[in-house]
């Protein structure tokens, strides 16, 4: 019961009531009082219309004005009553049974040989030879009227109330079983299950769409949760890695395996390693953050720059690398980002497309965007990884500790989200080849 | 190469790890711990050779008193240390007069050659037209190169790698320092493109069995010496 008190439908249904009640009672008091009015006007012509013939019968006596009067008693039935008071007060004709009444309207009670009393409404007109005529209407019509117009209301008010009721047993239950999966879904989400997801109903109503969005928050933050796991446990085994080499190298120095000399340069190399795994995490978080400052530069000369401070480097690897651009392809982005953007996908070929592959660096318009690619001719990447190289500490070959964190990719991700570039992978079954496609300058700015 | 620096770092022990591998380079290093004392020290009228100044500080922060130096025509060169690296405190950092930029945790040595540079640089004529160091000597205006009077042919990244060895001849140039001033990289590539660059610029300036000059100091970056 007290759960039915706290309901939102309850309390709704309460206030449903109280505009009914408010409209009903309004409706009531109108209603009576202008069928009061409106009856009583009626009631007063009546009365009037059986007044005047006998007022006119005055002047020819008051003999004609009693026969008159017997003669509509008789025939008139008990709605309408007669009275004759001569000018000493006294009653001289009709049945009306009444006191001495002042000249004009007035309400009177009349005894009614059947019913007993009965409010009526009396006319006493002056006549010209002394005598007072009344004429009375009965008024029991006229208040059996409003008495039922009152009943009416009544049960419009006990109605209202009974709906009502039923109404907040009905929306409360509604609005449990429609809300209530939405709190059990966010009570499992809090406590850290992001599994659940709320049923969506066909009709689309404004519950669905608030399921939807909930929905849809629930897989972004559940994806991002996992995210943070996964990166959380990868930087805790990556850096294990380096601070257990660095521990034994110390361990054997303090032993005297090796000299202290020896110990602590090995020992600093590992811990370098270790921070640069965290520079590497920080610069990727950077980038995700937002942080950028673009600026209008020619991506063909950028790329050009970049390739001939690798190409050394790829020659020393036993491979080679060419570049093939368009002149004058502005972009605007980060310029320090999309070099580093180049200079990961060229580590990344230098890493895994193995000794004696051929690169290519290609700047080109496609439509209205400029296309950076790095293409290579090496084993390339099963299609069914693909989608997963751009993850953090992804690396497809686990076994292989090339010294690499398994980032290069993450970031060239977030370089490309950050700059507004849309990334793809091309499927070709031949070498691995990545794209960013960049909005050129006259976009960016127009 | 000795010099006096002035060192505004609250951490204690830092700044005393500071002062003393300093002192092993030849520098006389002051130390204050507060923001509105270094700022004091530092506008005292006591010529430094260097300004280390942390970015975080008690009192005053260390962007306001860079600033307040700046605008008070003390042109002193200021290394800021940060624990933050961020593209956007770096460039506040270098846009409020600081010549020069270190993350926290960083290496001593890099501390030193960076130090070390901030301080060559602000004394000595950066419009010379021409370096000599022993038998080599670098053209900068026609970005030539002699050893011993023989031409040698560099790539424009090689010339610029000797460039800034030769600038600060005899000192150690970390590896960041190499990748920030001739790649403008402020990152380390995982592969060796800077090992590759000296590597070759060695073997060009060595040509002919003659002595090496370019000397590696291991895990912090390489020196050019006269032979």
């Amino acid at each position: 019961m007290s759960a039915l008190r706290r309901s939102a439908g309850t309390r709704i249904a309460v206030s449903a009531a109280g505009i009914f009640l408010l409209a009903s009672t309004t409706i009531g008091l109108a209603a009576i009082v202008i069928t009061q009015w409106r009856l009583q006007a009626g009631l007063d012509r009546y009365v009037e219309r059986a007044s005047a013939p006998l007022v006119s019968r005055a002047a020819v006596g008051r003999a004609a004005v009693i026969a008159a009067i017997a003669a509509r008693e008789r025939r008139t039935g008990d709605q309408i009553g007669y009275a004759l008071f001569d000018s000493e007060q006294r009653r001289v004709a009709g049945s009306l049974d009444i006191a001495y009444p002042a000249a004009g309207w007035s309400n009177i009670d009349i005894r009614d040989p059947v019913e007993g009393r009965d409010p009526a409404r009396a006319l006493a007109t002056p006549l010209r030879n002394g005598d007072r005529l009344v004429v009375a209407g009965n008024r029991r019509p006229l208040i059996s009227a409003q008495s039922a117009i009152g009943a009416l209301y009544l049960l419009a008010v006990v109605v209202t109330l009974l709906l009502c009721g039923i109404m907040a047993i009905v929306l409360s239950r509604y609005l449990a079983r429609r809300l209530g999966p939405i709190s059990r879904v966010a009570t499992a989400a809090i406590d850290g299950g992001f599994a659940q997801r709320i049923p969506i109903h066909a009709v689309h109503d404004e519950f669905d769409a608030a399921a939807m969005a909930l929905n849809l928050m629930l897989d972004r933050v559940g994806g991002l949760v996992e995210s943070v796991r996964q990166v959380s446990s990868d930087i805790a085994h990556d850096l294990r890695t380096p601070l257990t080499h660095a521990r034994s190298e110390l361990e054997a120095g303090l032993v005297g395996h090796v000299t202290a000399d020896i110990a602590m340069a090995r020992s600093l190399d590992h811990l370098d390693s270790a921070l640069d795994l965290f520079a590497a995490i920080l610069r990727v978080t950077e980038v995700e953050g937002g942080h950028h400052h673009p600026e209008p530069f020619a991506l063909d000369l950028l790329a050009a720059d970049v390739v001939a401070s690798f190409r050394p480097v790829f020659e020393d690897a036993g491979s080679v690398v060419s570049v093939r651009t368009v002149a004058d392809a502005y972009v605007s982005a980060d310029r320090a980002q999309v070099a580093m953007l180049l200079v990961n996908l060229l580590e990344n070929v230098l890493r895994h497309a193995g000794s004696g592959a051929a690169a290519v660096v290609e700047v080109a318009r496609a439509g209205d965007a400029i296309r950076l690619t790095v293409r290579d001719d090496g084993p390339g990447v099963p299609v069914h990884e693909r989608d997963r190289i751009f993850g953090r500490f992804v690396r497809l070959d686990p076994a292989r500790n090339d010294g690499g964190f398994g980032l290069g990719l993450s970031m060239v991700l977030a370089v490309a989200q950050a700059n507004g570039a849309a990334l793809s992978v091309d499927d070709s079954d031949v070498g691995f080849s990545v794209s960013a496609l960049f909005v050129p300058l006259g976009k960016a700015y127009g | 190469m000795t010099g006096s620096v002035l060192l505004i770092e609250d951490d204690k022990d830092i700044s005393a790890r500071i002062v003393a591998r300093l002192a092993l380079g030849g520098y006389s290093t002051s130390v204050i711990h507060d923001g509105a004392d270094g700022l004091a020290e530092a506008t005292s009228g006591t010529a430094f050779d260097a300004i280390v100044l942390d970015r975080r500080l008690p009192t005053t922060d260390g962007m306001t008193i860079l600033r307040s130096l700046r605008s008070q025509e003390v042109r002193t060169p200021v290394l800021m240390l940060t624990a933050l690296d961020r593209v956007e405190d770096r460039v506040e950092g270098l846009k409020g007069g600081a010549d020069d930029y270190l993350v926290k945790p960083f290496a001593f040595d890099e501390l030193e050659a960076r130090l070390g540079a901030l301080i060559r640089r602000s004394h000595s004529d950066q419009s010379v037209s021409q370096i000599c160091v022993g038998d080599l000597v670098i053209d900068l205006m026609r970005r030539h190169v002699t050893r011993a009077g023989v031409s040698v042919l560099l790539q424009p990244r090689e010339f610029r790698l000797l460039e800034v060895l030769a600038r600060n001849a005899g000192a150690t140039v970390s590896r960041m320092m190499l990748l920030e001033q001739v790649w403008n990289y402020r990152f380390d590539p995982r592969t060796k493109v800077l090992e590759t660059h000296v590597s070759r610029l060695r073997s060009k300036l060595n040509e002919g069995g003659r002595p090496d000059l370019i000397e590696t100091v291991r895990s912090v970056g390489y020196r050019l010496m006269a032979a």
